[in-house]
């Protein structure tokens, strides 16, 4: 007899292989989301690069 | 299922007892209280409702006293003469005897109801008091074959197996009304009862001057709700406490189905993971060396125009000591304005604090991208160091970046795995513990 909790497992579990054979080749979901926007080229510097530059972002990490 | 397959009639006739208005009742020959005969045919004993003394019927119909007794009435759960629908068809109470059993020092009384049909015979509704739980028991139409399995007694009957649940002594504590057999209060049974939740089978032996006298009964859990109905009882029917031997445990019904599923949902998944991988070809399209102050510059390629692929890209930085690296890697499309960019870290730092050494962080890291537009790209890698919040790098500090495209993300793969494992784990999970409730009441509990 199929009974609600079948159901859940069914949809759950199609759900997420749905999530697997169409989402996972494009790797949208669940991945680092990247940085985006325009870069122009900047000033070459004595060792030849960057040539991209764009606003934003920057690091200043370490401990 | 055994108990659950009889007692079913297709059509019941409109009058299957006597007209009420024409009952006609018999003093009690002990205490002049009037009984109302429910049973015809062989009766064996009638015990007074009022006085309990115990009667027997004449040829002549009327009572003759068996045992004079002086005791008040008292209140069951069902009163005597209700009439109730039960499985299809119309039964009356004709008798009830209350009994009891003692287990650890503790009593767990319960009420019997001799339920009585002209066409269907007898059954037995059980109150349990001590839980109240419901249930309905026939006759058995055989004997069950009673076997072991590994060190547990089992009764066969049919096609079904029950387990053995308990033995104990049940006590006659209390009878009112007729039965087709004899008894009286303080009369004592062994009984064994095996379940196979909903329905069990009770085996009671009864030994005296005249012999030994075996009856099985096939027992079916009741939900209160119906006999509230049944019997047509105001109110709600007093909530069931615990799991009770014979309540269905509802986390192990349609578990079947469940395997079923969790079958056919494992290969599904094994061919669609198979499927995925197959089409990721996990290409390195970059990998370099530099000292951590040059920059890096290429063209990669991520494939064909027209597609969205996840990129990997890997930081390595060596050697690393109490230091930090950053790379900033930017992907410049050739056909668009858009670029990406994501930045990744890689440490390592130790110590001794306390009179311990520790370690923390890694000088390999990995981030990966995903949703990037297939194409030729323009890959460009700042990358910068420091010591603590020196800013200035180790000496002799290189990185390596490696990219690549078409990776394979495992953690898409291991999600559904996650869901379609789980979810029966759970349901498993439940079930054992419904089923552990219920055994600790058992003489197979851990304790015993």
């Amino acid at each position: 007899m199929i009974r609600k909790r079948h159901i859940v497992y069914w949809a759950l579990s199609l759900g997420s292989l749905a999530l697997l054979g169409i989402e996972g080749p494009r790797g949208a979901l669940l991945t680092t989301t990247p940085d985006r926007g325009q870069v122009s080229k900047g000033a070459p510097s004595v060792r030849g690069a960057p040539v991209f530059i764009w606003a934003g972002g920057g690091y200043h990490g370490g401990k | 299922m055994i108990a659950g397959s009889s007692g079913t009639v297709a059509a019941t006739p409109v009058r299957l007892f006597r007209e009420q208005a024409q009952v006609e009742t018999i003093g009690c020959p002990s205490c002049g209280g009037p009984i109302t005969r429910g049973i015809f045919g062989s009766v064996e004993t009638i015990a007074c409702p009022y006085c309990g003394s115990h009667l027997a019927p004449q040829d002549s119909g009327v009572l003759a006293i068996m045992l004079e007794v002086r005791r008040q009435q008292r209140q069951s759960a069902l009163a005597l003469h209700m009439r109730g629908e039960l499985d299809g068809a119309t039964w009356e109470i004709v008798g009830i005897q209350w009994r009891e059993v003692i287990a650890d020092g503790q009593t767990y009384p319960w009420q019997e109801f001799l339920l009585f049909n002209p066409y269907l015979g007898y059954r037995y509704l059980l109150f349990f008091v001590y839980d109240r739980h419901w249930a309905i028991g026939r006759p058995l139409d055989g004997a069950p074959e009673i076997g072991t399995f590994f060190t547990r007694k089992i009764a066969r009957f049919g096609k079904s197996k029950y387990r053995h649940f308990q033995s104990s002594v049940a006590r006659v504590i209390y009878v009112e009304g007729e039965f087709p057999w004899q008894v009286r209060a303080g009369d004592s049974a062994t009984t064994d009862d095996y379940v196979a939740p909903p329905h069990g089978l009770s085996i009671e032996v009864q030994r005296d001057e005249n012999g030994t006298d075996i009856a099985y009964t096939a027992m079916e859990h009741q939900a209160p709700a119906d006999v509230w109905r049944a019997f047509k009882l105001p109110g709600s029917p007093p909530a069931m406490v615990g799991v009770g031997p014979l309540r269905p445990n509802r986390w192990k019904q349609g578990g079947w189905l469940t395997l079923l599923s969790f079958a056919a949902l494992f290969v599904l998944w094994t061919l669609v993971s198979i499927s995925y991988a197959a089409s990721r070809d996990a290409v390195t399209v970059f990998e370099r060396t530099a000292p951590i102050t040059e920059s890096l510059t290429a063209e990669i390629d991520l494939g064909s125009p027209g597609d969205v692929t996840a990129v990997e890209i890997e930081l390595v930085a060596m050697p690393l000591s109490n230091a930090w690296a950053f790379a900033e890697v930017l992907l410049v499309p050739h056909d668009s304005d858009e670029a990406f960019g994501a930045g990744i870290e890689a440490d390592e730092w130790h110590g001794v604090d306390g009179g311990e050494s520790w370690s923390e962080g890694d000088p390999r890291n990995t981030v990966v991208i995903g949703g990037v537009p297939t194409g030729k790209y323009t890959l460009q890698v700042t990358a910068q160091a420091g010591q603590g919040t020196d800013p200035k790098p180790p000496a002799g500090l290189t990185y390596t970046i490696k990219v690549k495209r078409d990776v394979v993300l495992l953690r898409y793969v291991m999600i559904p795995l996650f869901v379609i494992v789980i979810i029966p784990l759970l349901l498993w999970l439940f079930g054992a513990i419904v089923e552990g409730q219920r055994w600790k009441n058992s003489d197979y509990a851990p304790s015993s």
